[in-house]
C-alpha cells in the first residue's frame, strides 16, 4: 500500500512539475477595441487625427480601419466649420489651429463613447543665434566640429542658452553632451536643414517626478553633417506643449521598465477623456544659419 | 505557543512524503520546563530529480535544479520562581526559498573543449523573532507582563552566472554574483498591566519602547575580476513609544464594553509623529442567543507596506516612517450581531468600514530592485478606504465539527499622484474570500478533514491591449519622432490601475487519519491529497513572445499569456507520526 502511493505519488508529481508554466485563455485580459486619438498640431499645417482601435494583447494583426468620424472642434466654444479628408485612419481638416485659443475638440465614431480633449496652444518662444563659427574646431579625438551656441527665449521662463556642436564629420556621431540643461518644462527639438534635406537631431527635456530636469536624446545618431558647401542650412527649433512632453515621458518609462517585473508598470499618459491618446500642440521657430 | 509539559516528557516524530516535523517537550528539574519544534518541507528533494530527468529530454545539454521549502523552528523555555513570577523565553526562526539552478555543458568552438555555463536564481524570505517575557502576579487582581523582544524579517532576491572550463587549468573561472537584499529589524521593551477592579471595571495599561532598523535594500554585485560593490540607500532607525489605558467594563448581564486611548509617537530624525488614538466597542446582549456589539478605533502605523503589481512574483516589502513619510493614519468601525442556532451551531455577522491616510503605493515605473534611487522618490502618497462584511459559520463540537467563514471586501486606494487622480483597487482587494473546514470522527479511531478554500484573484496592472504611439510621419516638416526607436510603434494600454485580475483562487485538501494507542505513545498514519481536483492557481503570470512560421512563409510574432503554478497537481501525500 505505502509503495503504491509512493509511485503514485512521484507519477503525479512528475506530472505536475511538467505543467507549472502553462499558457492561459488569449483574451483573458482585454480583447482590445478601445477608440483613441493621437494629434500633434502646429500653426503651420492644418490640423490632423489620427484614430486608433487598441488591439488586444495577443493580436498580432494590423490597426483596422476606423470608420468615418464626426470631428469638431471648438474654437473659445465657437464650432469651427471644417472639411474632412481620409488617409488611412488619418483624418485632415482644413483647419490652422492658432495660439492662445482655447480649442475642445470632440470626436464620435459610431459604436463608441465619444471622444474629447481640450487643449490650448502656449504663447512662441523666441529663438536668436549667439554664435556660430564656420571654422572647425578639432576634438582630441580628430574629429572636428563647427560650434554653434542658440538662445531661446521662453515666455514661460528665462532664456535658455543651447550649446550645439555641428559635426564636421558626417558619418560621427554627437550625443550632445554640451548641451545645456535649464529649467524648462517645454520640450525642444532642433532640426538642421541643409537644402531639401533635412538633417536633424533632438533633445527632450523633461520634467521628473521629483521636479529636477532630465534630458533625454531621442536618437543616437546627431545628425549628419557634411560641410558647407552650396547648400544654405537652417535650424528649426521646435517648442512642445507639457502635455506632450508628460505623454512622451510616459512612452519612454513604460518601455524602460516593462520588461522587469518587481516594477510597477507605467500607465502611458493621456489627455482625451473617453478614451486613448495626446493632443497637444507645438510651436516652430526658424533660424538661417548665414554667411 | 503554549507552555512545555511541566509534569514528563512527551515528543511527537512525523515523517511524511512531502514534510517532517518533530516535537519534544518536558519539564527540567522541578520549576522549568521547554518545548521545541521544527518543520521543514522537502517537496523539491524529491520533485527535483524528476524535473532534471524530464528537462533532460527536451534539453539533453541542460541540468536543472530546482529548489522550494520552507523551514522553521520554534523553542519555548519557562521558568516558574514563585507562584507569583514566571519567566518564558521564546524564540522562532523561519525562511521559505524558491530558487533554480541550470547548468549547460557546450563546446568552445575555439578551444575545442567542453565549458559550463550557468546560472542560478531564486527569492529568499525570512523571519526571526525571540522574546523574553516576565509575568509577575501583585495581587489575584493585579498581574505584569513585562517582555523583551527581537524581530527581524528580510527577503533577497538572487541572480548569479558563472562560466567554467573544468578541462582548462588555465582559464579561471568566471562568475557574476547579484544579490538585492532587503530587511526590517526591531528591538522592544514592553510593559502590561492588567487590574480587576471590581466586576464592573477591568483595567488594562502599559507601556512600550521600539527601537526599529531598517535596511531599504542593498543591492551588491560581485564579480570575479575582484569587483565587489554594494549599492543601496542608507539604514534607517527610528523610535516608536506608546502608553495606553483601557477600562473593560460590565454592567449587569447584558451590557458590557471597552474604552481606551493609546496615545503614541514615532521619532525618526528630527521629526516626532504623535498620535492620540480612542478605542471603543460595545456589546449587548437583546436574547439568550443573541448579541449585538459594535466597535470604533483610530490608529497610527509606522510602517507601510509596498507592493507592485504587474506581472512577475509578487513581493511584499515592508518601509518605515521617515522624516519625509509620515506613519499612516485611519480609523475602522464594525457592527456585527452573533446569534446561536439549533444543531449547536453559531453564527457571526459583521460589517466594517475603514479609512486610511499616509499609505504608500509604487509610482509607476519603480518597484524595489532599483536601489540606486532612495525609495522614498519612488513612491506616493495617498488614501485608502475598506468595507465589506465577514460572516462565520462554526459548529465546535459533535461528531461533525467545522467552520464555514465568507468575506465580502472592497479595497480602494486614491493618489493624486497616480492613476490619474483616479481611485483604484489595492493589490488584495479581493471581492469574495470563503473558507470551509469541516473534520469528522468516522470510526473511533479515524478521522476524516476537509479544507476548501476560495478567494477572487488579487488585483493586478496587466497590458488590455496595445495602442500604436503618436505617429508624427507626414507632418508639414517631414520628421518622424520616433524614428530611431524601431520597438516603439506602440505602447500597452494597461488600462485602470489594478483593473485586470489574477485566476481566481481555490483549492481542495484531503485528509484522513488512523490513530492507534500503542505501548508506549498513540501512532497516528495520515494519508491526504493536497490540491485534490488538481486546480492549477497561478502564482505569476507572464506575457511570453516567439516567432512562428508555417510552411516556410513569413516569421509572425506569436504572443501569449504564461502562468506559473508551483502545484499544478494533487499532490498525494502521507506521513507516520508517533506521539509519546
Amino acid at each position: 500500500m505505502n509503495r503504491f502511493l509512493f509511485l503514485a505519488c512521484v507519477v503525479l508529481t512528475a506530472l505536475g512539475s511538467q505543467q507549472c508554466f502553462y499558457r492561459i485563455e488569449h483574451d483573458r485580459f482585454g480583447t482590445g477595441g478601445v477608440l483613441g486619438v493621437n494629434s500633434l498640431y502646429t500653426p503651420d499645417s492644418v490640423w490632423s487625427f489620427d484614430l486608433f482601435l487598441t488591439l488586444a494583447v495577443l493580436d498580432t494583426s494590423d490597426y483596422e480601419r476606423i470608420p468615418d468620424p464626426d470631428i469638431r472642434i471648438f474654437a473659445d466654444q465657437e464650432l469651427v466649420p471644417l472639411s474632412i479628408t481620409r488617409e488611412g485612419n488619418r483624418f485632415f481638416t482644413d483647419y490652422y489651429p492658432e495660439h492662445g485659443v482655447e480649442y475642445r475638440v470632440e470626436i464620435a465614431v459610431p459604436g463608441h463613447p465619444v471622444l474629447s480633449a481640450e487643449t490650448r496652444l502656449g504663447t512662441p518662444a523666441s529663438a536668436s543665434l549667439n554664435s556660430f563659427s564656420k571654422e572647425t574646431v578639432r576634438t582630441e579625438w580628430g574629429g572636428e566640429y563647427y560650434p554653434l551656441s542658440l538662445s531661446i527665449e521662453d515666455p514661460v521662463n528665462q532664456t535658455d542658452i543651447y550649446d550645439f556642436r555641428l559635426e564636421a564629420q558626417g558619418n560621427y556621431t554627437s550625443d550632445y553632451r554640451d548641451t545645456t540643461v535649464l529649467n524648462t518644462r517645454w520640450g525642444i527639438h532642433v532640426f538642421f536643414f541643409s537644402g531639401d534635406n533635412v538633417t536633424e537631431t533632438r533633445t527632450y527635456q523633461l520634467e521628473q517626478e521629483d521636479g529636477s530636469i532630465a534630458t533625454y536624446n531621442l536618437g543616437w545618431e546627431a545628425f549628419e553633417f557634411s560641410g558647407f558647401e552650396e547648400v544654405d542650412y537652417r535650424i528649426e527649433v521646435q517648442q512642445y506643449g507639457p502635455e506632450f512632453i508628460t505623454y512622451l515621458n510616459s512612452v519612454v518609462s513604460q518601455r524602460e521598465n516593462e520588461s522587469n517585473p518587481y516594477t510597477q508598470p507605467t500607465q502611458v499618459y493621456a489627455n482625451v477623456v473617453g478614451g486613448l491618446g495626446i493632443i497637444d500642440g507645438f510651436n516652430r521657430i526658424w533660424l538661417d544659419l548665414e554667411e | 505557543m503554549r507552555e512545555g509539559n511541566q509534569q514528563e516528557l512527551k515528543g511527537m516524530v512525523s515523517v511524511g512524503l512531502v514534510a517532517s516535523k518533530a516535537m519534544l517537550e518536558g519539564p527540567i528539574g522541578e520549576k522549568t520546563s521547554f518545548l521545541v519544534t521544527a518543520r521543514r518541507t522537502y517537496f523539491d528533494v524529491i520533485a527535483s530529480p524528476i524535473v532534471k530527468y524530464v528537462n533532460k529530454l527536451e534539453n539533453p545539454e541542460v541540468d536543472l535544479k530546482p529548489r522550494a521549502f520552507f523551514t522553521d523552528f520554534n523553542g519555548k523555555i519557562n521558568h516558574r520562581f514563585s507562584d507569583r513570577s514566571r519567566l518564558y523565553f521564546s524564540v522562532y526562526a523561519g525562511q521559505d526559498q524558491l530558487s533554480n539552478t541550470s547548468e549547460a555543458t557546450e563546446t568552445d568552438g575555439d578551444l575545442g573543449v567542453d565549458y559550463i555555463s550557468g546560472g542560478r536564481d531564486g527569492l529568499k524570505w525570512g523571519n526571526t523573532t525571540a522574546a523574553l517575557r516576565w509575568n509577575y502576579v501583585f495581587t489575584p487582581q493585579l498581574f505584569a507582563n513585562t517582555s523583551l523582544t527581537y524581530s527581524r524579517y528580510g527577503f533577497d532576491v538572487f541572480f548569479d552566472e558563472f562560466t567554467r572550463y573544468p578541462e582548462v587549468d588555465t582559464i579561471e573561472d568566471v562568475f557574476a554574483n547579484q544579490l538585492y537584499e532587503s530587511f526590517l529589524e526591531d528591538i522592544s521593551l514592553r510593559t502590561d498591566f492588567d487590574w480587576s477592579l471590581n466586576t464592573q471595571h477591568r483595567l488594562k495599561f502599559g507601556v512600550n519602547l521600539t527601537h526599529q532598523n531598517f535596511e531599504p535594500g542593498a543591492f551588491s554585485l560581485t564579480l570575479s575580476n575582484g569587483m565587489d560593490t554594494t549599492i543601496g540607500a542608507p539604514s534607517q532607525q527610528g523610535w516608536r513609544g506608546f502608553v495606553y489605558l483601557e477600562d473593560e467594563m460590565r454592567f449587569g448581564e447584558k451590557l458590557s464594553g471597552r474604552i481606551g486611548l493609546h496615545a503614541s509617537t514615532f521619532i525618526t530624525g528630527e521629526v516626532n509623529y504623535p498620535s492620540l488614538q480612542p478605542r471603543a466597542s460595545v456589546r449587548y446582549q437583546f436574547h439568550p442567543d443573541v448579541t449585538v456589539k459594535a466597535s470604533y478605533a483610530r490608529m497610527q502605523q509606522p510602517l507601510h507596506m509596498l507592493v507592485t503589481s504587474g506581472v512577475g512574483l509578487p513581493i511584499d516589502q515592508w518601509v518605515p516612517a521617515t522624516e519625509r513619510i509620515a506613519p499612516a493614519v485611519g480609523w475602522v468601525t464594525a457592527l456585527g450581531v452573533t446569534t446561536q442556532l439549533p444543531q449547536q451551531l453559531t453564527l457571526s455577522v459583521e460589517g466594517y468600514y475603514k479609512e486610511m491616510d499616509g499609505v504608500l503605493e509604487y509610482r509607476d515605473g519603480f518597484g524595489f530592485a532599483n536601489s540606486r534611487i532612495d525609495w522614498q522618490d519612488k513612491v506616493a502618497v495617498g488614501s485608502g478606504t475598506s468595507y465589506g462584511m465577514e460572516l462565520l459559520l462554526q459548529k465546535p463540537t459533535g461528531r461533525f465539527t467545522g467552520w464555514a467563514g465568507y468575506t465580502l471586501g472592497w479595497s480602494w486606494r486614491e493618489f493624486e499622484e497616480l492613476n490619474f487622480g483616479e481611485r483604484f483597487p489595492f493589490r488584495y482587494d479581493r471581492r469574495h474570500t470563503l473558507v470551509l473546514a469541516l473534520s469528522g470522527q468516522i470510526k473511533e479511531n479515524m478521522k476524516a478533514g476537509l479544507a476548501w478554500t476560495y478567494a477572487t484573484g488579487e488585483a493586478l496592472t496587466l497590458p488590455q491591449g496595445r495602442a500604436p504611439q503618436l505617429d508624427t510621419e507626414g507632418y508639414p516638416s517631414g520628421w518622424n519622432l520616433l524614428r530611431d526607436f524601431p520597438f516603439f510603434f506602440e505602447y500597452n494600454y494597461y488600462g485602470s490601475r489594478n483593473s485586470s485580475r489574477m485566476p481566481d483562487y481555490h483549492r481542495l485538501d484531503l485528509s484522513v487519519a488512523y490513530e492507534k494507542q500503542k505501548k508506549r505513545g498513540i501512532r497516528t498514519w495520515t494519508f491526504g491529497v493536497y490540491n485534490a481536483y488538481g486546480r492549477r492557481n497561478p502564482l505569476y503570470l507572464d506575457l511570453g513572445y516567439e516567432a512562428q512560421s508555417t510552411n516556410g512563409g513569413p516569421w509572425i510574432e506569436q504572443r501569449y499569456w504564461e502562468a506559473f503554478s508551483p502545484v499544478p497537481a494533487p499532490i498525494p501525500y502521507f506521513s507516520y507520526q508517533f506521539a509519546f
